[in-house]
């Protein structure tokens, strides 16, 4: 890329940096915030030119670890997950924290307040403290893209790993961003063996333990002495009433604020560097005002580092609401409270009203028309009515509205929790069919070691591997069943799913078209009496494209003939298709032909045979 | 010259290439500015959002509820709906003048929302109203005539037709560059 400066999401600047800094070896797992970070560092990298190795890891356990050993090497390394990622990865976190590394390696963490697209909005600032490592907490994109260079000298200066924590507003804000050169790195790789150093034995802790404390505080001496272009005041004009403490986007929406109500009588303490938080700017900052105010997304992370928090309002003690998103029009309440002010927000009623009456409301989300999984779901509850169905994290996920969905926890829960189920039951002597369903993608990144478990400790269940050939929910990333790498030319190997199941000792295993409801009810079942005769998972894997991946198929035009229909609504509730409406004051169900693709999928649904072909478009 | 810019719809619409339009033509032009979608998932028919401010001094991507100095909309409900939230009084709604109806409404239970209900609106809270209407030849190029009106009104100052032109060659290619493009100029 030629240009000096160009418009670039968050998450692309930050990737630009990563590759500025001139890391070698960049590894993540796809979630929404932080999936657009690893493709935007193969982009620039492509451009530019470098050596960066740029891969999708398996998980992001698997990411940090391959990008740890790089950094054994002296390169420059980076590791990008969103936050409950870094549950996963937590383990090597927490270890690899002790480690003195040699090259820098820079975690990247996705913060999600609100959430918008995660099933916990936990701050991963938190995650930093826990694990003792520094965290940079950008209020914008380009902070963000300054605090990457600046995390990765810390990280060698230091020998120490280095968290940049941006949130979603960070990820997904675009504004114009100036190219900087890459610096080049002349770093053959060199691993110099030392057991002290690279084998964490209980005996070497003994050693790292305290040696963490003391980098963590010469870290904190840099935040406090070096770093004020992160940590700084922005003064009230006048005698300050308030003094608001604000770290990340909260410092961003603050000043916007002050700047809308006119405020001359507020100062801000802006924290770039909420772990280790340099505490005598924060006690100097507190010591001046009688009334102070702590902005923060999502727990209290600064405020639980300040020793005495008598004068502190903020998260720790409820003031501010412990949970959600801190958007402007919540921010704004929370200061007039702070400051004791009246403050109602000029609601216009007659609008308000306008609009209830027109329920102008937004619809909620559904599985794609023509997506397999929904074919997949009804087979699935049509085999067993009485079943129990354990889910996992992904598009998947909104088979709840199929009913098809009892319980999602974690990335590869399903299968684990399927060997719960059945133990719960067997216990009394009372089977109950469980079906699991799990994504292809999360499959391979963590329902392998549930189901190795299952295979070892006899536990009958069916596995549904809901195979559509990509990681659809995150917006469509490759991963080890298709064998896709981000970087040109750059080719992986494709793992399929049928051997890697059998590999496992799975003895049942059928791969079938999702669209066949009706072959694949039969198979589910076949699947489910060998599961019992066998006290082993059977696992069936129902193949077809992601309709993302728009890949030409049959066009089966359809109507739901009146005639027929007795308005059951049995459509609506268990196939649950963006085509597919019902009438209330007619009381039948119609095709909504702004949404239907044309699957043909729904001629098996109806109990009454009401939804027939019909041989040219139209009605 | 600061404008605070909100623009709603649901999935598929085309927000996400208007709205980075805007910000790559504001770039052009010289403007500093920031911009950010909220989507959670668009892709599965929900709602997108997305807030440009251009203009100095603007922290943060957000746009206050009824701080913005235009909402721009791809259908009639979206229009009153964005109207409602985020436009403040007396600024400007551009609105593409089609009714994408909602499910009640197609079934005779509700009545749909006119453009005289919008229209009533804005002269009431002093808003100047764009309505567009114009024969596009594929629903997903509507925004063009949103982007057509923004550049014929010289509703953002210091953008130019030809910032716009250069955004959306930075974003489009081939046939689709083409016809956007040649949609775009015919409105001007």
């Amino acid at each position: 890329m030629a240009n000096e400066k160009a418009v670039l999401l968050g998450n692309e600047a930050i990737a630009r940096a990563v590759v500025e800094a001139g890391c070698e070896v960049a590894c993540a797992y796809p979630g929404t915030p932080s999936s657009e970070i690893l493709p935007a560092i193969a982009k620039f990298a492509d451009s530019l030119g470098t050596k960066t190795v740029v891969e999708w890891g398996t998980n992001e356990k698997v990411a940090f670890e391959v990008a740890m050993a790089a950094s054994f090497t002296g390169k420059r390394s980076c590791v990008a997950m969103k936050h409950v990622g870094l549950n996963v990865a937590a383990d090597p976190f927490m270890s690899g924290a002790q480690f003195d590394i040699e090259g820098g390696l820079l975690l990247i963490v996705a913060d999600d307040p609100g959430p918008h697209s995660s099933q916990t909005e936990q701050d991963s600032r938190l995650f930093g403290l826990f694990a003792k490592v520094p965290v940079f907490d950008p209020s914008s994109a380009r902070e963000a893209m300054e605090m990457v260079k600046d995390a990765y000298d810390l990280s060698e200066k230091h020998k120490i790993p280095v968290m940049l924590r941006p949130t979603v507003r960070v990820d997904h804000c675009r504004q114009d961003i100036e190219f900087g050169t890459p610096i080049e790195l002349d770093r053959p790789a060199k691993f110099s063996k030392d057991v002290k150093r690279w084998v964490c034995l209980p005996a070497h802790v003994k050693i790292t333990h305290p040696k963490l404390n003391q980098k963590i505080d010469a870290v904190r001496d840099d935040f406090t002495h070096s770093f004020s272009k992160y940590n700084y005041e922005v003064p009230a004009q006048e005698k300050a009433k308030l003094g608001i403490i604000a770290g990340g986007i909260s410092f961003a929406v603050v000043m916007d604020l002050l700047a809308k109500m006119g405020r001359r009588d507020i100062s801000v303490l802006k924290i770039g560097t909420p772990h280790p938080l340099p505490v005598d700017i924060v006690s100097d900052f507190i010591n001046r005002h009688e009334n102070v105010l702590v902005l923060e997304e999502t727990y209290p992370v600064i405020e639980m580092q300040i020793l005495d928090r008598t004068k502190v309002k903020g998260r720790w003690n409820g003031f501010v609401p412990r949970a959600g998103e801190l958007v402007p029009e919540v921010v704004e309440e929370i200061i007039h409270k702070a400051l004791g002010e009246e403050f109602s927000i000029k609601a216009d009623e007659d609008l308000k009203k306008a609009i209830e009456e027109l329920k102008v409301t937004p619809k909620p989300p559904m599985l794609c028309p023509g997506c397999p999984h929904r074919a997949s779901f009804f087979a699935i509850r049509k085999a067993f009515p009485d079943g129990i169905y354990p889910s996992d994290i992904g598009c998947y996920t909104l088979g709840v509205n199929q009913k098809t969905v009892d319980t999602s926890l974690c990335m590869g829960a399903s299968v684990t929790q399927s060997s719960g189920f059945y133990l719960a039951h067997k216990i009394d002597g009372k089977l109950r069919p469980v079906i699991a369903t799990i994504g292809d993608s999360t499959f391979f990144h963590m329902g392998l070691p549930g189901l190795v478990n299952a295979v070892y400790n006899k536990h009958a269940f069916v596995l549904a591997i809901l195979d559509n050939r990509i990681t659809a929910m995150t917006g469509g990333q490759p991963h080890p069943g298709t064998g896709e790498k981000p970087r040109k030319g750059d080719a992986g190997r494709a793992i399929p799913l049928e051997r890697v199941v059998k590999g496992c000792g799975v003895e049942f295993v059928r791969t079938v078209r999702s669209y066949d409801i009706e072959e694949n009810v039969k198979v589910l079942q076949e699947a489910w009496e060998y599961a019992k005769d066998h006290e082993e998972p059977a696992v069936v894997i129902f193949s077809h494209p992601c309709m993302l991946l728009r890949q030409e198929q049959p066009k089966i035009p359809v109507r739901v003939n009146h005639d027929k229909c007795i308005g059951c609504k049995f459509c609506i509730n268990f196939f649950n298709c963006p085509g597919l409406v019902f009438d209330e004051s007619a009381k039948k169900a119609f095709i909504d032909s702004r949404f239907c693709v044309k699957c043909g999928v729904c001629l098996n649904v109806c109990p009454h045979g009401a939804i027939e072909v019909i041989s040219e478009e139209g009605r | 010259m600061k404008r605070d810019i909100f623009v709603i719809g649901v999935g598929g619409q085309g927000i996400g290439l208007l709205s980075e339009t805007i910000i790559r033509a504001a770039n052009y032009a010289g403007l500093p500015v920031k911009g950010v979608d909220t989507h959670g998932l668009a892709q599965r028919g929900g709602m997108v959002t997305s807030h440009i401010r251009i203009g100095d001094g603007a922290f943060s991507p957000l746009i206050m509820p009824g701080q913005a100095d235009m909402v721009l909309a791809l259908e009639i409900h979206e229009a009153l709906r964005g109207l409602s939230s985020h436009l403040k009084d007396g600024g400007i709604l551009v609105y593409y003048n089609v009714s994408l109806q909602p499910l009640n409404v197609r079934l005779g239970r509700e009545r749909p929302v006119t453009c005289e209900d919008i229209t009533r609106e804005c002269k009431r809270r002093s808003i100047k109203e764009y309505s567009v209407t114009a024969k596009v030849p594929d629903p997903r190029m509507q925004n063009m005539t949103i982007l057509a009106t923004l550049a014929r009104e010289n509703l953002i100052p210091t953008i130019d037709v030809k910032h716009y032109e250069m955004a959306l060659e930075d974003l489009l290619s081939g046939k689709v560059l083409e016809s956007n493009l040649a949609l775009f100029r015919s409105l001007l």
